[in-house]
This record gives C-alpha cells, sequence and structure tokens, in this order.
C-alpha cells in the first residue's frame, strides 16, 4: 500500500517536471512518456492486482494533466500494462536494453494509438509527417529516459521498503 | 746592513708604505685622471666577478619584486574579477528589467487599443503531451473566467478557456487539432477555418480554390461563432498548395503567437 502511494506521489512530481522544465528544453520537439515508463516498471517488478490499479491511477493523473480526452490515457496505461505482461512471459526481459527496446516499442505504439484517436476525432487530414516527424523521437527519447525512471522508481521501492 | 735591515724592519716596512700612501695621495691631488697600473691591473680583474654578482644580485632583486608585485596583483585582481561578477549581474538584471518593461508597455498599449475587458494572467504549465496543445494559467472561477473565453497576447489570439476550476483555467491553444477558429485573410476578406495541427502551425481549411491569398497574408478573427472578437491576428499565411481540382485550397499558417515564450497574457471577458 504505501509503495502504491509513494509512485503515485512519484508520478506527481515527475509530471510536474514534465509539464515545466521539459516544455522549456528548445531543441526537443518532443517530451519522453515517464508515466509510460513507470507503467512498464511496474508490470514488470509488480503483481497484476495492484499494478493494473496504478497503471489506471496513473493514466488518471496524465489525463489530469493533459489536455487530452479524459479517460483516454488511464485506457492507453492499462494496455501498456497487458501487453508488458505479455512480452514479459514471451520475452527474456532481464536486461537493461531489453527494458529500452521494450519501453521504445511500447512508446511507438501508444503514440500510434494516440494519433489514431487525433485523426478519427478531428480534422487533421494526414498523420504520416507526425509519426516520421515526431513519433520516432517521442519513442526513442522515452526508450533512452527509461533506466532513469527504473533507477528512481528502484529506489523509491528500497526507500519505503527499508521504512 | 742586512742585520739593521731585519733589526729595524718593521719601522722601516711601515715607512715606506706611508710614503707610498703618500706619494699616491701626492699624485691624485693633481687630479690626474689616468688610471695606475695597479689600478687597472686590480679593475681587470674584478670587474667581470663585480659584474657577475650585481647581475645575480639585481636579477634576484627583481624576482623577488615580482613575486611580491605578482601576489599583490593577484589579490587586485581577485578582487576586481569579484567585482566584475557583480557588476555583470546588476547588468544582466538591469536587461531583465529593461526587457518586462518594454514588455509591458507593448501589453498596456494593446489592452488600450483593444479596448474589451481583460484579465491578465499567466502560465503556470504545459501539457505533458506532445500530442496535446494546452497550457494551465494562474486565474480560475474566482477570478470570473468562464469556459470557452478567448485568450490573446500582444501578438494575437492565443486560444480559448477549455477548462476552469477555482484557481487555475486550462487553455485550449490555436495549434490543438481539436481548436477551430473562423477566420478571414485579412487582405482579400477570403473565408476559413483555422485549425491546428500536431506540429505548431495551423491549417485555413474550406479556403475556396478561387479565393485570392497570397504568401504572407495575414489570418485576422471573423467574428463569427461569438467566442473569438474581430479583427484579432492569428497568424501568417506560410504556403499555399493549390491543386488543379477541388473546391479547396491548402493554405497553412504560421501562427503570430510565439508559444515558446508565452509569459503574460489576458482573457477577454465577455459574457456567453
Amino acid at each position: 500500500m504505501r509503495f502504491f502511494f509513494s509512485l503515485l506521489l512519484l508520478a506527481f512530481i515527475l509530471l510536474s517536471l514534465q509539464t515545466t522544465i521539459f516544455s522549456h528544453i528548445p531543441l526537443l520537439p518532443v517530451k519522453p512518456d515517464l508515466t509510460l515508463i513507470m507503467v512498464v516498471y511496474i508490470a514488470i517488478f509488480h503483481d497484476d492486482t495492484a499494478g493494473i490499479f496504478l497503471a489506471f491511477f496513473l493514466g488518471c493523473l496524465m489525463d489530469t494533466f493533459s489536455g487530452s480526452i479524459t479517460g483516454m490515457y488511464a485506457l492507453l496505461r492499462i494496455g501498456t500494462f497487458f501487453l508488458t505482461k505479455l512480452a514479459q512471459q514471451k520475452l527474456y526481459l532481464k536486461s537493461t536494453l531489453f527494458y529500452i527496446c521494450l519501453t521504445t516499442v511500447l512508446s511507438f505504439i501508444d503514440g500510434l494509438l494516440v494519433l489514431f484517436t487525433v485523426f478519427v476525432f478531428s480534422s487533421v487530414d494526414t498523420l504520416w509527417p507526425f509519426i516520421f516527424k515526431f513519433l520516432f523521437i517521442q519513442s526513442i527519447l522515452t526508450g533512452i529516459v527509461t533506466p532513469l525512471i527504473f533507477f528512481i522508481c528502484n529506489q523509491t521501492r528500497l526507500l519505503v521498503e527499508n521504512h | 746592513m742586512f742585520y739593521i735591515l731585519r733589526k729595524y724592519r718593521r719601522i722601516i716596512l711601515t715607512s715606506s708604505l706611508v710614503l707610498c700612501a703618500a706619494f699616491i695621495i701626492s699624485s691624485n691631488a693633481k687630479e690626474n685622471n689616468n688610471l695606475f697600473l695597479f689600478e687597472e691591473v686590480i679593475y681587470a680583474i674584478s670587474s667581470p666577478l663585480q659584474k657577475t654578482i650585481s647581475f645575480t644580485t639585481t636579477n634576484i632583486d627583481t624576482v623577488l619584486s615580482y613575486y611580491i608585485f605578482l601576489i599583490n596583483l593577484k589579490k587586485e585582481n581577485t578582487a576586481l574579477k569579484k567585482k566584475n561578477n557583480l557588476l555583470k549581474e546588476k547588468i544582466f538584471q538591469l536587461r531583465e528589467m529593461a526587457i518586462a518593461n518594454t514588455r509591458l508597455r507593448t501589453l498596456l498599449r494593446f489592452r488600450e487599443e483593444v479596448k474589451l475587458p481583460m484579465i491578465p494572467a499567466e502560465v503556470v504549465a504545459y501539457d505533458p503531451s506532445s500530442w496535446f496543445k494546452t497550457i494551465l494559467i494562474n486565474k480560475g472561477s474566482n477570478n470570473n473566467i468562464a469556459k470557452n473565453m478567448p485568450i490573446v497576447t500582444s501578438d494575437g489570439i492565443l486560444g480559448r478557456v477549455m477548462e476552469v476550476s477555482k484557481s487555475t483555467a486550462r487553455l485550449l491553444l490555436i495549434t490543438d487539432h481539436r481548436s477551430a477558429v473562423d477566420a478571414i485573410v485579412q487582405r482579400t476578406r477570403a473565408k476559413g477555418i483555422l485549425v491546428g495541427n500536431v506540429d505548431k502551425t495551423c491549417n485555413l481549411k474550406y479556403v475556396f480554390r478561387s479565393d485570392d491569398v497570397n504568401l504572407g497574408d495575414y489570418i485576422i478573427s471573423s467574428g463569427l461563432g461569438g467566442i473569438f472578437p474581430k479583427g484579432l491576428p492569428l497568424g501568417k499565411v506560410s504556403r499555399i498548395k493549390k491543386d488543379n481540382y477541388g473546391m479547396f485550397q491548402e493554405v497553412k499558417v504560421t501562427p503570430m503567437v510565439s508559444f515558446n515564450k508565452l509569459e503574460e497574457l489576458f482573457i477577454v471577458v465577455c459574457s456567453n
């Protein structure tokens, strides 16, 4: 329970940083998706029941901080959780490189789903320029930041367990 | 003879030397500028040694002077560097104040020109997602902010209020794909709908192929729809694509507002 709330608090802090500091980095056209990385971590290292609730609440947090369609990220995070669980059963998920690759692929899928929603519900004519210009960069950026977020989550877990 | 010399050698020696000295004195008393041979020999032997010692002494003295001078110089340098840093900081602050002054004067002039009731606000946070373009401001329903109120800056229209809480409000920017603003081309009055793109530009849609639109044309709000006041700048035409078929032409618009440099903005208070 304590770890549940500590991860929520960590997600809150990371999202606050994402909405302020990351937005002011001029060279970055996109931002890494930190809650997605946290959901991947939870799916790999935690049990199903608590994990899925956490993924749902992280998605709700993302919906609150973002101006997206409410509930969209909550649904996407649950999907990310299950995809990670599936990958964990089928693939060797024990090294950092695999975590980076998995997060990159999941970020790409997540972005595709969001863009598909955008395409269906708005008047955007074509998505190909955005996929090639922004989605690839965002996925790679999210993958690069994965080890750092995993480390922070690990440290949080150790801190909570020691207390 | 030798016995006498030996017996009185001291007196003889002393007397000789006194006489010699007297001779030398008397010779010098005549202001003779020529050196004696003895003097010349002594000079010849001693001068190189003297020069060496003098050179060494001078150099040691110089090095010591430099060392002491450098210590003082170093102290002076440190003090000057500290003062320089303080002055640089002060210059930076003054420059920032000057820029803020210019910006606020522009905003004040804009507010006086537009003649609409407005509430100033500041940006608190940006959207964490890369696909949605919204921002959070520090005013809410406690400040009489309501949904769908337009947001403007001195450069032009920024967007409209999307969600309101007690102390904050979320704004939908014109570059968001869900935004649609009724607009016209300022020069020719051609009509269209300005919609946002996933990148930081907009498209002016439903512009007839026969309408006259050129690169660099200004796009302004038409006032239709009841949300945005008429005549406020939206953007500038940056690209036109006109096919040989179809009803409409594709017009890409770069917004007037720089979304990376948002600081102060105004919410136009209007009754919905």
